[in-house]
């Protein structure tokens, strides 16, 4: 069980500023009472174990979950989502020690895809990676601060972060409905049109993607395969994971014109794979060590991602104008990929 | 004065009662080396630099580089426990 502290009112946000507990932000007293209601509603007891990681020899329980969850500004009906969060951040696909403490500055941007995301209170649409709503906002950031304080990912500490980008105090895309024909993220993904999931991915700073005036599917993919393969990313050449945010006009003339989704990610997959001479034209140097093997393929080029599987598409964003948000993940498959959980829910336990 | 009881969000475990450092002597008969490689750009080239260096100050019998397939993932439990069984000493870790 957790220590507890008393403090008087008054003192309670500096001594959580002087101990290093926060993001930079203020927080909600985490109290015993608040802290409970989180564990309550989820159907977790306090020990619960939500996920390992070995590097570090720390299990994060649903307690300490729950406490930073709180802190976060989060709900009780939003701790189930965070939990599956965890749970997939845990996951040793995802690499969460290095994802977290890399000098390459990662956030842990949270895929959120479900049929009713809006009675969590998530906006998938105006303003979908914007500021002004709490679920989107606080889910993300309780990730952010059990990577901080269970994990040691601080400034000061573990998170070795060169520069880093505000994504890393809270990234969370929900995902809209997408246009007819087209399954969602979680479908895409092997789980059921009824369940809510997570995917976490280790991302980049977002980048806005505009494309106002080319009406045609094929400029519009022109434009989002210019975007990936901007060779100042890290993964570039290096087979990274994508996530792609398609904004209504863009996906809106690319379903009406017939793309399936497989077939937009299997263009795209195509359409970046890069010549070493267009990185080295950068300034980038090819790496030929074992773990990022800068080596071209058969046809001169190298992939900058490896399949159409590690590119996810996601449908946000409201209707005006043609715009649409490109986040690579950090770093190639080799040191981390995306990974899932099924959301579970209110009280039913452990993702 | 008003008061209000919060919960430490920080991780919290007992540890041991003493931690101490590995004993510290001179082997007097030849020993292995392992070098752990994470494979980041010139680490291989470093640390068997460094493994060599240590042939001054020891009777180095074998240095052997094991090669990470990423800096990202860590060893297995299995290969924590070869290593451990057959090097004297074992060299691992490098920051970018």
């Amino acid at each position: 069980m957790a220590t507890s502290f008393t403090f008087t009112e008054h003192d309670v946000q500096e001594e959580f500023f002087a101990r290093g507990w926060t993001d930079g932000l203020p927080v909600v007293p985490p109290t015993p009472e608040r802290v409970e209601a989180m564990l309550a509603f989820a159907g977790v007891t306090a020990g619960d174990v939500v996920g390992t990681v070995p590097e570090r020899s720390r299990n994060i329980t649903a307690e300490k979950a729950a406490i930073n969850a709180v802190m976060a500004g989060c709900e009780p009906q939003h701790f189930p989502v965070v939990l599956a969060g965890i749970a997939a951040m845990c996951d040793p696909i995802f690499g969460c020690n290095t994802a977290i403490t890399s000098t390459g500055g990662a956030a842990l941007c949270l895929v959120v895809s479900g049929p009713n995301l809006e009675a969590l209170g998530l906006n998938a649409n105006r303003n979908a990676l914007g500021p002004g709503y709490r679920a989107n906002a606080t889910i993300g950031r309780a990730m952010r601060l059990v990577a901080m304080n269970v994990l040691g990912a601080r400034s000061n500490y573990l998170d070795g972060s060169s520069i880093g980008h505000p994504g890393k105090y809270t990234m969370l895309v929900a995902e809209d409905s997408p246009p007819e024909g087209w399954d969602p993220l979680r479908v895409e993904l092997g789980y059921d049109q009824d369940d809510t999931t997570v995917t976490v991915l280790a991302a980049e700073g977002s980048h806005q993607v505009s494309n106002q005036l080319n009406g045609t599917p094929e400029g519009i993919l022109a434009t989002y395969a210019a975007a990936m393969t901007n060779p100042t990313t890290y993964g570039v050449g290096k087979g990274h994971q994508v996530l792609l945010i398609l904004g209504y006009v863009h996906r809106m003339i690319l379903a009406e014109a017939g793309w399936t989704r497989q077939a937009i990610r299997e263009h795209l997959t195509e359409a970046t794979r890069v010549t070493p001479a267009y990185l080295e034209a950068a300034g980038i140097v090819m790496e030929h060590t074992t773990q990022n093997d800068m080596t071209p393929d058969a046809d001169g080029k190298l992939a900058t991602v490896r399949s159409p599987d590690d590119i996810f598409l996601v449908t946000a964003g409201s209707p005006g104008a043609g715009w649409s948000a490109y986040i690579p993940t950090w770093a190639p498959t080799i040191h981390s990929s995306a990974s899932s959980r099924k959301v579970q829910p209110p009280g039913s336990g452990l993702p | 004065m008003t008061t209000i009881d919060v919960l430490n969000p920080e991780y919290e475990t007992e540890g041991p009662d003493e931690v101490r450092m590995a004993d510290r002597s001179t082997p007097g008969d030849p020993v292995v080396i392992t070098v752990i490689e994470n494979s980041k750009p010139h680490a291989k080239e470093l640390l068997t630099y460094v493994a060599e260096g240590l042939q001054e100050r020891l009777p180095v019998a074998e240095i052997v580089v094991h090669s990470k397939p990423s800096a990202s993932k860590p060893i297995d439990a299995d290969e924590a426990e070869m290593f451990a069984a057959r090097s004297h000493l074992v060299i691992s870790g490098l920051g970018d």
